[in-house]
Parts: C-alpha cells; sequence; structure tokens
C-alpha cells in the first residue's frame, strides 16, 4: 500500500515538472473530497523497536539530574497518567467508561497500550489537527477561496500519518484549486503577499524569524535583507490568482461576453466563476530589489536570484520552477534546521518546554538547545523513522521522562529546565471545549460539524460549459436580483412609513403597512448565491443518540476555523489563526464569567448527557458522587472531598450534585494538565 | 507560545525602557509601569494648555462615509447630487442638510476634510484606521484602543478598560500585547455586559455554596502547584466575582436611564450604543468604541446615507449634549472616523464607490478646538487641496489630545519596535479647546 502509494506521487511529481509552467491541470475527474483512509495501526512497528530509542532519551535525560543535581519529580500513578496521556494525543479528558476500564485493568503493558490506541484513534486526528492550524493560520474561509478543502486536506495527512517531509514538500510545491488540492491552502493562505509568505515557511519549517530582515538588515541576527530577497525569490513566482492567460477559452469568452452586459448579469456572472479566479500558479516573474535598498552590495531595482541562506542548495533543474528545488533543500535530512525545528515542537507538545525556546527563534542551531545532545539525538530518530510524527510521539510518550509528576515550580522562560518531569500547562481552549463536551456526548470523536463545501462538480461544469448557456443563466439570476433589490427598496419605504405612522399613533394604518411589508418579504425568492458551495449538514447516527444536542456542539476540529469572535472557543484563547502560534492560555475575566453564567454548564446538564445518565444508573449517594469525580476529574474522590461532596447533596438534594458538578468543572485542577 | 514569547519580550523590554532611562534621565530606577514618568520623557515643549480629555468614545462608520454626503457638502459642484448644505454654528463652516442636529453642535466640532488613506478596500481600510499600520500576514498590530489602554492603564479597578459596542472585526484587538488589553465586546447594547449575571436558578446562596466547594475541592491542586500561571486563574475568579457584585456594572445597564434619554439617543442599537458609551465613561472606562455600519453605498447612496445620517446626527447630538450637561465633555474626547469616503461621481446604481484620497472624520470634546473645518479638498471633493492628514496623523493628534506618550515604543515578539500612531505627527492646530 504504502509503496504504490509512493510512485503515485513521484509520477505526479514529474508531470508537473514536465508542465513547468503555466496554467492550472486540466480538468479532473476529481470532484468530490478524497475519501477518508483507513487510519494504519502505529502497532505496525514492534513496540521492541520503540522502547530502545524511549530509554536512550531518558538516560540522556537522566545524565544531566546528576550533572545538575536535580532530584527528579515520581513517577505518576495510573489516574494522572490516564488523563494527562487522553488529553495529550486525543485532546480531551477520558470519559467515564473509558477511564474506568483504563484503571480497572491490571495489565502491567496498560500504559503502552493506551498510547498506540490513542495514537490509533479518531481523536489524534481532531486534537493535532489544532496543532497545525495554529502553525499555519488555517482558516475556513481563506481571502479568496474556500478554506474547508485546506482544513480536510490536514486532517486527511493526519489520517494517512503522512510523514512530515512529505506534508512539507506538499504544501511549499501545492499547486491548482484548493478543491482539487487542499494544499494550495498553504499559499492561498498569504493571498498575493509572496514575500509574508515566505517569512512564514521560514518561521514554520525552519524555526527562523527572517521577517525583520524583509525590510532591513535584521538587527539581531546575521539575516542581511539580500538574504531575504534570494529566499524569497524562490518562490515569488508562485501567484495565488490566475491571469487572463490562463483561463479556458470558453471562461475567457464567458468573461468578454459579460462586459457587455448591466451591472446585475454582470454581478450575476462573476459570483458564478468567482471561485475560478484563485488557483496556485507558477510563472516567471522576476523579483526585484525595493525601491528603498539602502546597502552597497546591489543597487534598488536589481533582479535577485534564488539562493538559500544556509546548508546545501540543491540543483535548480532546467524547466523546472525553482520552488522545487527549494523543497527538496528545506526538507533534506541535512537542512541543518528542518529536523530538529519538528524534533523540538513534538517535544515541546509533549513535556510542556521546548529544548529550544521559543521554538521558532533559532539563533545558530542545535546549539541553542539547553541539551544539544539530546535534541541531535531526536533529530536522528526522526530521520530513522522517515519523518514519522505518530511513531516519533509514541517514542516521547514511552519515556520515563513524560511519566514522572508535573515539576511544582513553574519554569521560568529565559531560564534552564532539566526536565525532572514535565511542565504544567493550562488546557488549551479546543482541550476544554472538547473535554466539557465529552462529558455529555456520547461517541463525540465521531460527530462531524456542518460544513460547507465547495461544489467542485459544479465548477468543473462552469470551466468546460459553452459561454452562451451560462450567459443566460448569468442573466437570468442577475434579473432575479434585480428584481429583490427592487423589493427590498419597496420593504424600505414601507418601513419608513411604519415608523411615521407609529409615530403619529395610526395604529391602523401600522397594521396595514405590516401586512404590505409581509407580502413583499414573502416575494423575495434568493437564488442560491453561494451556488458553487453547499452545506453537508452534521452526521447523525442510527440510534439518534446525538439528536437532542445541536449541531454546534462537536468538538472544535469540527468548527470553522477560528471560532467567531466571542465563541467560548476564542474566550478561552483559541488562536484567531492571523499569526504563527496565535493561541494563548491567559486567564481573563470574559473567560471565567463564561464558565460562572455561560450557558454551556446548563446545556451539558441535561437529561440526555452521557454524563448524566452514568450518574443516574447509581443508587447510593457515595457511587454517584464517585461517578462524578471519575467523569470530571477521573479521579476517585479523597475521603475528606467525599464528605464535603456529600453533605452538599444532603442539605440540596439533587441541586446539591449540580453544585458539586458545577465546583468540579470551576477548579484549577480541572483547566489545567497535572 | 504567544504567552510565553511575551514573558521573553517582558524581559527585554524591561531592560530596553531601564536602560533608556539610564541614557535620558541619568537615573538607575525607574517604575516601569509608571505613566508619569513615560509622560515625562514625551512632555510637549509647546506652550499648549494640558490636555484635559481622560477616555475616549471612538464612533466608527463601517463600510466608508461619504464625505460630500456628511460633513464636506460642495452645494454648487455637480458631484454633489440631491444634498443641500446647510450653515451651522460654526461660523462658515456648512454641513450636509442630513445632519440638522450636528449643525447646532458645530461649536463644539472639529471637522478634519482633508483625511488621507494608503488603503482602499474594507478588511485593509478599517485595519490602517485602527492600527495605524498597513494589514500584514506576519503580525498582528494592536488596535488604537490597546494601545491607549497599555499606556495609560484602568482607571476603574472593577470594570475593563476598553470596550467594544458592536460588531468585531479583525482589526480591534489587542494584537501582539497581552490579551487584557484586548476590548470586551458587548454585542447588544440591550443585553448589556454578557454572563455577568448569575443563571436562572441560582441564588446568591447557592452561588456562594458553588464557589465554597470549589475552593476546597481545589485545595490540595492549588497547594501543590503554587504558580503564578494558577493563582492568575485563582485571582480572575475573583476579579469576574467582584465585577458581577461591582456597583458599577449598573454601568453596562441602560435600564437604568430615564425613557426620554433613552429615546432621545434613538431606539436603534447605535443610539442606544452611544448612551451605554456615556455611561461607560462616566465609570471612568478608558477607551469605548461604537459601530454603526451601512456606509458602504455603493447602490442608492442617498437613500441610505440619509438613513444612516439620521442616526448618527441624532445619537451624536444627544451624546454631546448629554456629556455637557453631566460636565464629561472637557474630560471625554469624542471621535467620529471612517475608513475612507466615497467617490464624488456617482455611479450608474446613484450610489458612490471607495474613496480613499480624501474623505472626513470628526473630532470634539474634551482638549478639541472646536468650531472649525480643518483641511479641506477642491470644488469636485476629489483631491486634498491643503492640510493633508494621514490616517497616522489622525492617531496621533487622538493620542496627544488624551495627554498620552506618542513615542512610547513598545516591543513585538520578534523585537520590532512599535509606537502608538506609527510615525504620526499631532495637528496642533485642533488641539487645545
Amino acid at each position: 500500500m504504502q509503496a504504490k502509494h509512493l510512485r503515485l506521487r513521484v509520477a505526479a511529481a514529474t508531470f508537473l515538472a514536465w508542465m513547468g509552467h503555466g496554467a492550472v491541470a486540466q480538468v479532473s475527474e476529481v470532484t468530490t473530497q478524497p475519501a477518508e483512509s483507513t487510519i494504519r495501526s502505529v502497532k505496525a512497528v514492534p513496540m521492541a523497536d520503540i522502547l530502545p530509542l524511549a530509554q536512550r532519551i531518558d538516560r540522556m535525560i537522566e545524565a544531566g539530574y546528576a550533572e545538575q543535581k536535580i532530584k527528579p519529580n515520581p513517577l505518576v500513578n495510573h489516574q494522572v497518567f490516564l488523563r494527562r496521556t487522553y488529553l495529550g494525543i486525543v485532546g480531551r479528558i477520558p470519559t467515564f467508561d473509558e477511564a474506568v476500564s483504563f484503571l480497572r485493568s491490571g495489565d502491567p503493558k496498560k500504559r503502552s497500550q493506551l498510547i498506540d490506541n490513542l495514537l490509533d484513534s479518531e481523536g489524534y486526528i481532531s486534537h493535532h489537527f489544532h496543532f497545525w492550524a495554529d502553525l499555519l493560520r488555517v482558516k475556513t474561509q481563506l481571502p479568496r477561496t474556500p478554506g474547508q478543502p485546506y482544513v480536510a486536506w490536514i486532517k486527511e495527512s493526519l489520517r494517512a500519518n503522512k510523514p512530515y517531509d512529505e506534508f512539507t514538500r506538499e504544501l511549499v510545491t501545492a499547486r491548482g484549486f484548493t478543491w482539487e488540492n487542499g494544499a494550495a491552502g498553504y499559499y492561498q493562505r498569504d493571498f498575493a503577499m509572496p514575500l509574508d509568505n515566505m517569512s512564514n515557511t521560514a518561521q514554520i519549517f525552519l524555526g527562523t524569524r527572517l521577517v525583520c530582515a524583509q525590510c532591513h538588515d535584521h538587527p539581531f541576527d546575521d539575516w542581511t535583507q539580500r538574504d531575504y530577497y534570494g529566499m524569497a525569490a524562490f518562490t515569488f513566482g508562485v501567484q495565488t490568482a490566475r491571469q487572463a492567460d490562463d483561463y479556458e477559452d470558453n471562461l475567457r469568452q464567458f468573461r468578454k461576453l459579460l462586459e457587455r452586459e448591466d451591472r446585475w448579469t454582470r454581478t450575476a456572472g462573476n459570483q458564478m466563476v468567482r471561485h475560478l479566479d484563485s488557483a496556485v500558479v507558477e510563472n516567471n516573474r522576476p523579483l526585484l530589489l525595493p525601491e528603498d535598498y539602502e546597502y552597497d552590495d546591489d543597487v534598488p531595482g536589481a533582479v535577485v536570484y534564488p539562493k538559500v541562506i544556509f546548508g546545501t542548495p540543491h540543483e535548480i533543474r532546467d524547466f523546472e520552477h525553482p520552488r522545487y528545488a527549494y523543497a527538496q533543500w528545506l526538507t533534506k535530512p541535512d537542512n541543518p534546521r528542518f529536523t530538529i525545528v519538528i524534533a523540538n515542537r513534538l517535544w515541546r507538545k509533549v513535556m510542556g518546554v521546548g529544548l529550544i525556546e521559543p521554538s521558532d527563534d533559532i539563533k545558530q542551531g542545535v546549539h541553542d538547545a539547553s541539551n544539544p545532545e539530546l535534541l541531535g539525538y531526536l533529530a536522528e530518530v526522526m530521520v530513522d523513522l522517515d519523518y514519522d510524527m505518530k511513531q516519533f510521539l509514541r517514542v516521547l510518550y514511552n519515556t520515563r521522562t513524560y511519566q514522572r509528576q508535573m515539576s511544582r515550580d513553574a519554569w521560568k522562560p529565559g531560564t534552564r529546565y532539566d526536565f525532572p518531569g514535565p511542565a504544567l500547562r493550562r488546557m488549551s481552549a479546543e482541550q476544554i471545549w472538547d473535554s466539557l463536551l465529552t462529558l455529555a456526548i456520547a461517541n463525540l470523536d465521531h460527530r462531524r460539524g456542518r460544513v460547507e463545501q465547495v461544489d467542485a462538480k459544479k465548477l468543473n461544469e462552469f470551466r468546460t460549459a459553452d459561454p452562451l448557456s451560462m450567459l443566460a443563466m448569468a442573466k437570468a439570476r442577475g434579473a432575479r436580483n434585480k428584481e429583490n433589490a427592487d423589493i427590498r427598496r419597496q420593504m424600505g419605504e414601507v418601513f419608513t412609513q411604519i415608523q411615521t405612522a407609529r409615530k403619529n399613533k395610526k395604529l391602523g394604518r401600522v397594521n396595514a403597512l405590516q401586512t404590505k411589508y409581509q407580502e413583499l418579504a414573502a416575494r423575495i425568492r434568493e437564488p442560491n448565491r453561494m451556488d458553487t458551495m453547499m452545506m453537508k449538514p452534521s452526521s447523525e447516527n442510527a440510534d439518534g443518540q446525538w439528536k437532542h444536542f445541536s449541531p454546534d456542539m462537536v468538538r472544535a476540529s469540527e468548527l470553522p476555523s477560528p471560532t467567531a469572535p466571542g465563541h467560548f472557543l476564542r474566550r478561552f484563547g483559541q488562536s484567531n489563526r492571523e499569526v504563527i502560534e496565535n493561541a494563548s492560555t491567559e486567564a481573563t475575566v470574559p473567560q471565567i464569567l463564561n464558565m460562572i453564567n455561560g450557558p454551556l454548564f446548563s446545556r451539558l446538564m441535561n437529561t440526555d448527557s452521557q454524563f448524566v445518565r452514568d450518574v443516574n444508573r447509581e443508587n447510593s449517594r457515595r457511587k454517584k458522587i464517585d461517578v462524578i469525580f471519575m467523569s470530571i476529574l477521573s479521579r476517585r474522590p479523597t475521603p475528606s472531598e467525599a464528605r464535603m461532596a456529600s453533605q452538599a447533596v444532603k442539605v440540596d438534594g439533587s441541586e446539591g450534585y449540580e453544585n458539586v458538578v458545577w465546583a468540579l468543572m470551576n477548579t484549577r485542577e480541572f483547566i489545567f494538565v497535572q | 507560545m504567544k504567552d510565553l514569547i511575551r514573558q521573553f519580550n517582558d524581559l527585554s523590554r524591561r531592560e530596553f525602557v531601564t536602560s533608556a532611562a539610564r541614557a535620558f534621565l541619568g537615573v538607575n530606577v525607574l517604575s516601569l509601569a509608571g505613566p508619569g514618568v513615560a509622560a515625562a520623557l514625551a512632555a510637549p515643549s509647546r506652550s499648549r494648555k494640558k490636555p484635559t480629555s481622560k477616555n475616549v468614545i471612538y464612533l466608527y462608520m463601517a463600510g466608508g462615509m461619504s464625505h460630500l454626503d456628511t460633513f464636506d457638502p460642495k452645494p454648487k459642484s455637480e458631484t454633489q447630487g440631491p444634498v443641500e448644505a446647510i450653515k451651522t454654528k460654526a461660523d462658515g463652516v456648512l454641513i450636509s442638510e442630513y445632519l440638522p442636529g450636528l449643525a447646532t453642535h458645530m461649536d463644539k466640532i472639529a471637522v478634519i476634510r482633508s483625511m488621507f488613506s494608503t488603503q482602499g478596500a474594507h478588511d485593509q481600510g478599517q485595519y490602517f484606521l485602527h492600527t495605524s499600520y498597513i494589514a500584514r500576514g506576519t503580525i498582528q498590530h494592536p488596535s488604537l484602543s490597546s494601545w491607549v489602554l497599555n499606556l495609560s492603564g484602568r482607571t476603574n479597578e472593577q470594570l475593563p478598560g476598553n470596550v467594544l459596542i458592536g460588531g468585531a472585526g479583525r482589526s480591534v484587538g489587542a494584537g501582539f500585547f497581552e490579551t487584557r488589553f484586548a476590548p470586551v465586546v458587548i454585542g447588544n447594547p440591550y443585553a448589556g455586559l454578557q454572563h455577568s449575571r448569575l443563571p436562572k436558578g441560582v441564588d446568591e446562596r447557592r452561588f456562594r455554596e458553588r464557589l465554597s466547594l470549589a475552593s476546597r475541592f481545589d485545595k490540595a491542586f492549588q497547594r501543590r502547584y503554587d504558580q503564578q500561571q494558577v493563582r492568575a486563574y485563582t485571582d480572575m475568579y475573583d476579579d469576574a466575582i467582584g465585577l458581577m457584585k461591582s456597583k458599577d456594572l449598573e454601568a453596562f445597564d441602560i435600564n437604568h436611564e430615564k425613557p426620554a434619554l433613552r429615546e432621545a439617543y434613538g431606539q436603534n442599537p447605535f443610539g442606544q450604543g452611544c448612551l451605554l458609551a456615556r455611561r461607560l465613561v462616566q465609570k471612568r472606562v478608558r477607551f469605548v468604541e461604537v459601530t454603526l455600519g451601512g456606509w458602504d453605498t455603493h447602490t442608492d447612496n442617498f437613500v441610505n446615507t440619509s438613513r444612516l445620517s439620521a442616526t448618527l446626527d441624532q445619537a451624536l447630538s444627544t451624546l454631546l449634549t448629554d456629556l455637557k450637561s453631566k460636565g464629561l465633555l472637557d474630560q471625554t474626547l469624542v471621535v467620529v472616523a471612517t475608513e475612507f469616503g466615497r467617490t464624488p461621481v456617482i455611479n450608474e446604481n446613484n450610489g458612490r464607490d471607495h474613496h480613499n484620497k480624501a474623505f472626513a472624520c470628526l473630532l470634539a470634546g474634551g482638549g478639541v478646538k472646536g468650531g472649525q473645518a480643518y483641511g479641506g479638498t477642491d470644488p469636485r471633493g476629489v483631491e486634498i487641496e491643503d492640510n493633508e492628514v494621514t490616517i497616522p496623523d489622525f492617531n496621533a493628534t487622538i493620542i496627544e489630545a488624551i495627554g498620552l506618550p506618542l513615542h512610547k515604543v513598545i516591543h513585538s515578539p520578534e523585537g520590532r519596535p512599535f509606537t502608538v500612531a506609527h510615525k504620526g505627527k499631532p495637528i496642533e492646530a485642533l488641539l487645545g479647546g
């Protein structure tokens, strides 16, 4: 399977290289979203190959304890391990059943097995999507084109466990429409801003901040403005909109026909084909030094040729766009930064602190690391695993270092951290949301959200349809829009009359006018303006177990990226996807008000809630309280906690249970990952 | 990551400020947060009166307000269309007939008729107006309101310092500043501050019981992890509960106003938003922005502009009267801003399109020399003829009017230096009222 996949990839690359310059691939038969691939188990690699790597990491860390005279933190118990690992790999707390079954198991290998099962599960995709969405600033609505295919492409890459180097190359060499190739979203995200796109590429994949050198020599690093332009020259000829030359003949004719029409037809016609503008295409336009270039090594306006900032360049082949050489150089194991950046980012994701911090402001390379030997080794492991991110995570989760208690003292930025254990962190916004929903909604990881999809079939039709018949469509639609606008104008007039009548207290007239207003409103027939988009409803399963929960109660990865300002997720620091890694875990007052008084609590506490059913299954007060603690904190109450809870219930009855639940959700223990 | 980089940044910023203080003042010790020192560093050497404004009410006309049909009428030009110009309380300053109420307030208002923006599209224009910087894909700049809060601090410990009433575009936010400088968004002025009241079925006693349980359940955890990030949450619970109990929370509830006054502001979200803004600045909230959308009048410009102008006219006139009668006008700067104007040429749909090379904005209230029109356009309203005011200049003038340091540098996470109004220069002729 894997080999076949690889061969296909080579063939595609050759084809693209041959095309070299110019238009988007011809109309393809593939018109819908790629089907979801099945998840291949990480167990295909035997544990016996993984454990020695984990142990070697532990030895390197433990050598540091001796050197720095540090006492490592004790290992965690099963309860803490369980909760931490669910949150780390699948991004939510375990359900009551999941918690009980893990804690009851007597298997000595149950920790490793849990890690494997979680890496193999649907939740892995959902949770790790945010890791990439935050890095890549993924938006469901890109500046000029639908971003949903980009979202789907990332999820599918995670599902297929695409090797990291391949993932990167596909992004950097992506071409076409997002709805043909989701990876094209990488360039569409920076629509018409190729210089910013290059700065972002350097920061994401090389952990290197070049952005200052965009306008002048970098004040703190070695990069010159000329270095910056040399890098930018690789991708400057990648454009995010098609030029007139790139259009299919019929579209060119259609546009020409539209020019002669009135604005209603023009608007409607442009609306029909608007998604056919934004494709990633290549050309050879030269990059020139800016007008205000002020250094002695060249003159303003000089043409810049591609040049890498470090490492060995990859040869730019004849008739091939320079970005293919760029992608090769970027992702080669001997690129001095490519591998350490991902190794460090994933280490940071698992342990809470990176070996290099901040992880995207590398100054020299591996020697920036608090433990350069360890980071060097992690990079070796990454290469040996062929950039298999799941196996790499599997190694880290199986270390003793990961399975130690969190440090009681916080690590301070700018100081050395020797990993006596991982570092305590607040849950991400997505982890909080997903965990709260886990309480209520069974099989949450499988519930899909409402998605607005591109109708690729229709768009492909437009690429070949007869221009005259398209014009007829545009005219009909334009006429309809015009009619609607006219009705709206009349409604506006009636509205003003209603206000006047109200002011003059002529109630009879108000009523008559309101009827008229309603009649007008009923006459508006909206042609589907988004007719190249269609709505896919949220999923419902056969036994209807989700029917009592609204379609927006799905995992954060199933909601728009980002959610709207003011959404629970945004309040808790979900990235607005404007700049790289923009998520926050800072405390704010609106967060707390939302937890205390917001509507989510009551939405979770209805009788259809899984968690409420679990509690109600028990008869005794003590057992009910046990279920509540296990569901929310993944542990049993201490005797004194059980007494307090029991007392609360004794005083207030069923309201008392609610109070206990509310109280547990509003503890620091709930929102921090221990 | 953002939080972490900020902490790094704080270290270097502190070093920077300290060394700058050494260089300028010859001292070693400097309180970081001291606005007094910062103000001293930036103290204007001019003889103008000290700024009296402390708070800002910023009325944002989203979509691009037509300058010809509001504050820069061209009565003799064919570009004017059907709108007449009327005389105002300021000698020689004519405005559109759509704004009869404001005509009687022009003595308090300075009209700037020579606004210039480099950005002609909505998103980019809104971003530029609010941040003084061009939108990029590699950074997010803080909006003016976040700058104001950062440079000055909250003056009411219970209430937020920065409030946005109405829609929130991507341009209005804390950018690379800490989240605490971001505006608190009030979507609906009728409803007040979201989630600030106990939910149905939870009375005071039950709420106390819940809090008490939470704190008892959490004791062991909080003792074990006595870290800043954990304590920050405990503090924030205290703050939130303090806010819920605060008498000042009433500031968010416009139902406390007399029906006649509510009516006078206009029974629409913008009018009521202006009323809410007044209640908030009365409680020393630093910056309140209220949005009035719909100015993107490509079609039927005159119908739409007259309707929107009526809303603005009623709300702003009442606001100025109300502020004055409560003795607040001297300490409140009122701004009317828009991202660009609209083309003098009337298009085939009786509309006007985007026009960023000349448009009008207003300043009024404390610190502003009212009763004047500053700058001007040619007889058709197309080009600026004198005293061009760029967006950064406009923002610099706002900052100067409220007495905050224009040149204080704050570094972004990657160490790039930024100032509140970029390279803008305040317009002295508008100040000193």
